[in-house]
């Protein structure tokens, strides 16, 4: 089995995302939060931000409109990948989690993931819909934000509210400043991220606007190499990469309890896959290069996902 | 939804395995019911957040003086306070009304705006033109210079015991001394650029009264849309 990477990676880059806000707050480079990174014209947007910034004003903005646009292009191309390598909410739930609940939590996971598969192993379709109560609350979010007149969601965005929290925390250092932010903010990302266990599968919009376009992204998808990967073969009846799918994707056959559109990008799948079937190419329907295990990439026989059909 | 055999190559033991069809739109009653309450919800969040945030007008980077506008499209991405050359943005709390916490305000004690000599970085690096391009300090406000005849020394102690600080800071001409040593603010000149008030020395080493306020201060302007 591979070394697991990935969490690593993971970490490290959603806490590089705290030290390029530490940057802008030492050496006054206005390099923001996510809510908006970059250099002066050139920066991201959060896209709900963006939506909510012309809702809430009632008025278009150019600027705001552009980069979204840029945002939704980036969302086709990386899917659902901040979900996994920025925002910091998965990190904070799994930290107030002790081994227990972690180990019960899986093991629920494999046994809806196990029943679900010999239920369609035997013709059943997955009852998965296309809008889902995070569809909802980006709704209202956005209704909320036209209806009040300033952007409801960021008021409580957990994202938001946890780079706030550490630029709040760095000021109570720096000035000596204390505020009851210092403990309003951290109080609503626990009660978000820790006591709504279900955030960011059944409320969290920003993972609902993600969706919306993640439906047509077709690059950086997990890809089984169907001709070395142990259940397409009938080696064994292996579902490891299932098993470990934090949004209960089916890398193989997108059979999952959610579809592949889910996919957060986070290569759990890849690092866990006993023969190293599961890549992450970029191009879609390019698997395991060839030179890197002298298998055999039979293009023709890789199970198709039902989006391409 | 057809039962066709999976492009698996090779016999296995599992059973050929089904392709999934297109799945229905799969809305169900207790879906409808959750989403009509989590709209609820959003609303209520918005209702609550404007009913616990006063009238209390803040004092906004130059560009964000149209407050039905700023309130709306700010997103609290902290880049134009991050980005103040003079350190004059600074963060309003949730003690400046809840809906306002995380924004930028001025804070005239940190520092004192020059509007980066017509660059105006705070806006360039607004990603939601919440701070707007065309503030003109000539024309425009970021306040009004309010003079405190409780604090300030011109009035307590008469034009000797200060060495008026606010005069020379003011680069607009708006401050002045009337005949009885008095100082008076030219509302047509102020700018709320804050410099008076970033200078003023009362409050700093005499502040008898502890009322944390200083011999001038920069205070909404009524004439600024709301």
């Amino acid at each position: 089995m591979k070394k697991m990477r990935s969490p690593i990676a993971r970490g490290i880059v959603c806490l590089a995302m705290f030290a390029l806000v530490a940057v802008g707050l030492i050496w006054s480079t206005g390099t923001g939060t996510p809510s908006s990174l970059g250099l002066d014209f050139i920066a991201t947007i959060c896209p709900l931000g963006a939506l909510e910034s012309m809702l809430g004003s009632w008025s278009f903005i150019p600027r705001a409109a552009i980069v979204l646009v840029v945002m939704v292009v980036g969302i086709l191309f990386l899917g659902k990948a901040f979900c996994a390598w920025v925002c910091p909410i998965p990190h904070i739930g799994d930290f107030f989690k002790s081994k227990e609940r972690r180990n019960a939590e899986a093991a629920h996971r494999i046994g809806e993931v196990d029943a679900a598969f010999e239920r369609q192993a035997e013709g059943a379709v997955p009852e998965r819909g296309a809008f889902d109560t995070r569809h909802a609350v980006l709704g209202g979010a956005l209704v909320s934000t036209a209806i009040f007149g300033f952007p409801v969601f960021c008021l409580v965005c957990p994202v938001g509210l946890s780079f706030a929290s550490f630029i709040l925390l760095w000021r109570f250092v720096q000035f000596n400043e204390p505020t009851w932010g210092l403990v309003i903010f951290p109080a609503v990302i626990i009660i978000e991220a820790v006591v709504l266990k279900r955030w960011c599968r059944k409320i969290c919009p920003l993972g609902a606007f993600f969706s919306l376009f993640s439906r047509y992204n077709k690059t950086l998808r997990p890809t089984v190499d169907t001709s070395t990967c142990l259940q397409t073969t009938g080696a064994s009846a292996c579902r490891a990469c299932l098993h470990v799918c934090p949004e209960q994707v089916d890398p193989i056959r997108d059979w999952g309890e959610r579809p592949m559109s889910e996919c957060v990008k986070c290569r759990t799948c890849a690092d866990v896959c006993p023969v190293g079937a599961i890549t992450l190419p970029f191009l879609p329907g390019h698997g395991r290069d060839d030179q890197e295990d002298g298998g055999q990439r039979v293009g023709e026989t890789s199970v198709r996902t039902q989006d391409d059909a | 939804m057809g039962k066709t055999a999976s492009g698996a190559k090779g016999e296995s033991e599992t059973p050929p395995l089904p392709e999934v069809g297109p799945t229905s739109v799969g809305i169900t009653r207790r879906g409808v019911v959750v989403g009509a309450a989590s709209v609820v919800a959003l609303i209520a969040v918005g209702g609550i957040g404007k009913a616990l945030t006063g009238e209390a007008r803040l004092l906004r980077p130059p560009g964000g003086q149209h407050a039905r506008l700023f309130d709306g499209s700010c997103i609290k991405c902290d880049r134009c306070r991050s980005v103040c050359p003079t350190g004059v943005i600074d963060v309003a709390h949730v003690e400046d009304g809840l809906i306002h916490a995380r924004t930028p305000k001025m804070d005239f004690r940190k520092g004192s705006c020059n509007f980066c000599d017509g660059a105006f970085r705070c806006a360039q690096n607004c990603p939601t033109q919440a701070l707007t391009f065309g503030f003109d300090p000539t024309i425009d406000k970021l306040g009004m210079a309010v003079v405190d005849s409780d604090e300030c020394l011109l009035y307590r102690s008469g034009s000797g015991m200060c060495s008026k600080q606010c005069i020379t800071a003011c680069t607009y001409g708006a401050l002045s001394l009337d005949e009885g040593g008095r100082l008076v603010v030219d509302e047509d000149r102020c700018n709320g650029c804050g410099a008076c008030e970033h200078d003023c020395p009362s409050s700093s080493y005499v502040s008898y009264t502890g009322s944390g306020r200083r011999g001038i201060n920069i205070e909404a302007w009524e004439g600024n849309a709301s």
